[in-house]
């Protein structure tokens, strides 16, 4: 039974295949080329297509700063949240969001007086990032310190909180690739030590300012990962894009 | 870092950043290398009066008195369609004015050559032998945005979009990097279009912004931290940089950086310590609150308030220019006999007293005054019309006038004029300054920008566009 099924099938196609298409209006006979549907076997692209150009252009998206928005968005995904559960952000000294405070002064749209904002990379804005920074990076440091489990930070994620780069510096290499990854979205290699080192040192350096001739302490330590937040909230890598 | 065939991988991003098109800005990036004028160095002040001023009231008054400004004959058929209207108004001071006059009041006020309005105070009147009114000026749009937005560039914006720098972004530009808050913009609108980032227009609205953009906010770091962060500031040069920097923009963002740390000055941020309390007040903030006649909390927060900004930016050698909005919500459709004349005389009253303040205050420690060295220019989006609706209040007009003032400009002289007839524009002769229907010049604001760049010293080059006028007659 199924191999005559099959042989009818056969038979039908065999049959079908031998049709014209377009029976109803057969332009060209029995000239599979012609036949609708059937698409022209060379490169040629269709007569109302515009030239194509061989290899195609790309061109990027130029460069630009981050808006105000953008920045208010990015601070709690980047920074993570403090011991309380608020997202942390920078806090202006009366107490409210300061880029809710500047918002007007660095002219993010209000769409009544102004619709547009200026994304330059102005003295003012950039003022404004550094009170960010030192306040922003203060918050998750002190949000940090206060976890005991290393994948509970945002930023301390593959150290332990009085590593520094003599006691565990492959803990401080990585924890430094994860950072610029998560702060500036720069992938480095996981066998790369080369890249980071102007952040080990810089790290190093912050350590080496707070406990001066003395041994590190785990505050010592602390003061070195704020230097480097600090560093890495301040870079244009952040605030461009 | 890998090598392709003698380029380093930083090198290659770098030109590929450059063959993307990595263009950020309008206009060209690179920072045009600026002159610092240290010779004869120039100041800026540029007052914005917001919502449309009624030129009547101040720089291009007419009679009450002539019958053709009365209401039966300004209203009628073949009329002048100029009703000053000035007895409508509710302004005490300006009813007081009228009264002195009687029993034919004018309205008018007059001060050396100069004929005002009767809104314009004593105070700024006593400096007429340094203004300078230009009158017929046509603004081309009944739209604030575009009024205000083509006054501070003087180029017409392209729809809503301010197009190109302000005015004081051009002076602080050309007139070099020597100043904390080279371009300080006080509650207005200021734009840097391909400028150096110096020139940039910072924006505050009140002395606590001022002390806010001057002085690191929040924990500071330690001496050691910060010296290691900005050590690793300078030194940082990473492949990233170099392909974002395509167009200038690192090298902005860095430029800005540096002038963000030189802005953060304490010493500064003591000019600007604004305290009505006597026993928190230094001697120099005293002394300015009593020149500008400040003693309350409203004055702090209005006109006075703004001026004294003005004052010490200006006085303490922070800023080459300064952009104020002295005055607002003057747009008058309706209410116009009771709120407009107020609103303008407030604003004249403190632009008066920063006038005096500046005449007083020496620039630097020379035998000159701050004055002498700064150039005024005062304007409005647009002007009202020259009839009183039917909600007392008066609409958009296109003709309007501006008030300027300089070393390099002539005093106590009128240039221009409008018509008796429905107040429109009318040429001018650039030589003269007089009105002159036939063979003179329709003056617009490119035209006064080119002019009183010219009487600066300073270049007008990206005005060429515009093709502005030299008003030669307000040039000394």
């Amino acid at each position: 039974m199924k191999r005559s099924l099959l042989l009818c099938a056969s038979a039908l196609l065999a049959v079908g295949c031998n049709k014209p298409m377009n029976d109803g209006a057969n332009l060209g006979g029995n000239n599979p080329s012609t036949n609708v549907g059937v698409s022209p076997p060379q490169s040629t692209p269709p007569v109302d297509h515009p030239p194509v150009t061989r290899p195609p252009t790309i061109t990027s998206a130029s460069a630009q700063r981050v808006s105000i928005a953008q920045l208010r968005g990015t601070l709690p995904v980047a920074l993570g949240n403090d011991l309380s559960g608020n997202p942390v952000t920078w806090i202006y000294p009366n107490g409210r969001p300061g880029l809710d405070v500047v918002s007007l002064t660095l002219g993010e749209p209000n769409y009544i007086d102004t619709t547009e904002e200026d994304l330059s990379p102005s003295p003012l804005y950039l003022k404004f990032m550094d009170d960010l920074a030192r306040d922003a990076c203060d918050r998750v440091l002190r949000a940090d310190y206060g976890r005991s489990a290393a994948a509970d930070r945002s930023l301390l994620r593959f150290v332990d909180l009085a590593d520094t780069a003599s006691t565990n510096a492959p803990g401080v290499n990585h924890n430094l690739r994860y950072l610029k990854l998560r702060l500036h979205g720069v992938k480095i290699d996981d066998s790369d030590d080369t890249t980071v080192a102007p952040l080990r040192d810089l790290f190093a350096r912050g350590v080496q300012g707070s406990a001066g001739s003395a041994a590190p302490t785990a505050n010592d330590v602390k003061e070195g990962w704020r230097v480097v937040c600090n560093a890495l909230l301040t870079a244009p890598e952040f605030h461009i894009y | 870092m890998s090598s392709i065939q003698g380029w380093s991988r930083r090198q290659f991003l770098e030109i590929a950043g450059l063959a993307s098109g990595a263009v950020i800005l309008r206009s060209g990036l690179l920072p045009r290398i600026a002159e610092a004028s240290t010779d004869n160095p120039q100041l800026l002040l540029f007052v914005y009066f917001s919502g449309g001023w009624d030129q009547m009231l101040c720089w291009d008054p007419r009679d009450i008195s002539d019958p053709r400004f009365q209401a039966q004959s300004a209203y009628s058929s073949g009329g002048t369609g100029i009703y000053p209207a000035y007895d409508l108004v509710t302004d005490t001071v300006v009813r007081a004015l009228l009264a002195q006059q009687a029993p034919n009041p004018t309205g008018l006020q007059q001060a050396g050559n100069l004929t005002f309005g009767p809104a314009v105070t004593p105070s700024l009147m006593e400096h007429y032998s340094d203004l300078c009114i230009i009158r017929g000026l046509s603004m081309e749009t009944l739209t604030h945005e575009v009024g205000r937005r083509y006054f501070i560039t003087g180029k017409f914006p392209r729809g809503l979009t301010a197009n190109g720098s302000a005015l004081t972004s051009v002076v602080a530009n050309q007139e070099g990097i020597s100043r904390d808050l080279p371009n300080l913009a006080i509650s207005s609108e200021s734009y840097s279009d391909g400028l150096p980032a110096y020139a940039s227009p910072i924006h505050v609205n009140s002395a606590s912004d001022v002390l806010d953009v001057l002085r690191p906010l929040g924990l500071q770091l330690a001496s050691a931290s910060d010296a290691a962060v900005r050590d690793f500031e300078t030194s940082a040069d990473t492949c990233e940089q170099h392909t974002y920097n395509g167009g200038g923009l690192i090298a902005m963002f860095r430029d800005s950086r540096a002038k963000a740390r030189t802005m953060t000055n304490s010493t500064a941020a003591q000019y600007f310590n604004f305290t009505l309390n006597p026993s928190q007040q230094s001697q120099d903030v005293r002394n300015l609150f009593t020149a500008m006649q400040i003693a309350t909390t409203a004055d702090l927060n209005g006109p006075k308030g703004k001026g004294a900004i003005a004052a010490q930016a200006l006085c303490k050698g922070l800023s080459q220019a300064v952009s104020v909005q002295i005055a607002q919500n003057m747009d008058d459709h309706f209410n116009w006999d009771t709120n407009h004349a107020t609103t303008l005389r407030n604003g004249f009253e403190a632009l008066g007293l920063l006038i005096r303040y500046l005449k007083s205050q020496p620039f630097r420690d020379t035998a000159a005054s701050v004055w002498d060295h700064t150039t005024l220019l005062c304007f409005s989006e647009f002007a009202r019309t020259p009839l009183v609706n039917s909600r007392n209040g008066r609409d958009h007009h296109l003709t309007s006038s501006c008030l300027v003032a300089g070393p390099g400009i002539r005093g106590n002289a009128v240039l221009g004029g409008s018509s008796d007839l429905n107040l429109a524009y009318r040429k001018m002769n650039l030589s003269t300054g007089l009105p002159d229907d036939n063979n003179g010049t329709l003056i617009h604001p490119s035209d006064v920008h080119a002019s009183v760049l010219k009487s600066m010293g300073l270049t007008y080059d990206h005005l060429s566009n515009q093709s502005p006028q030299i008003i030669t007659a307000l040039l000394k």
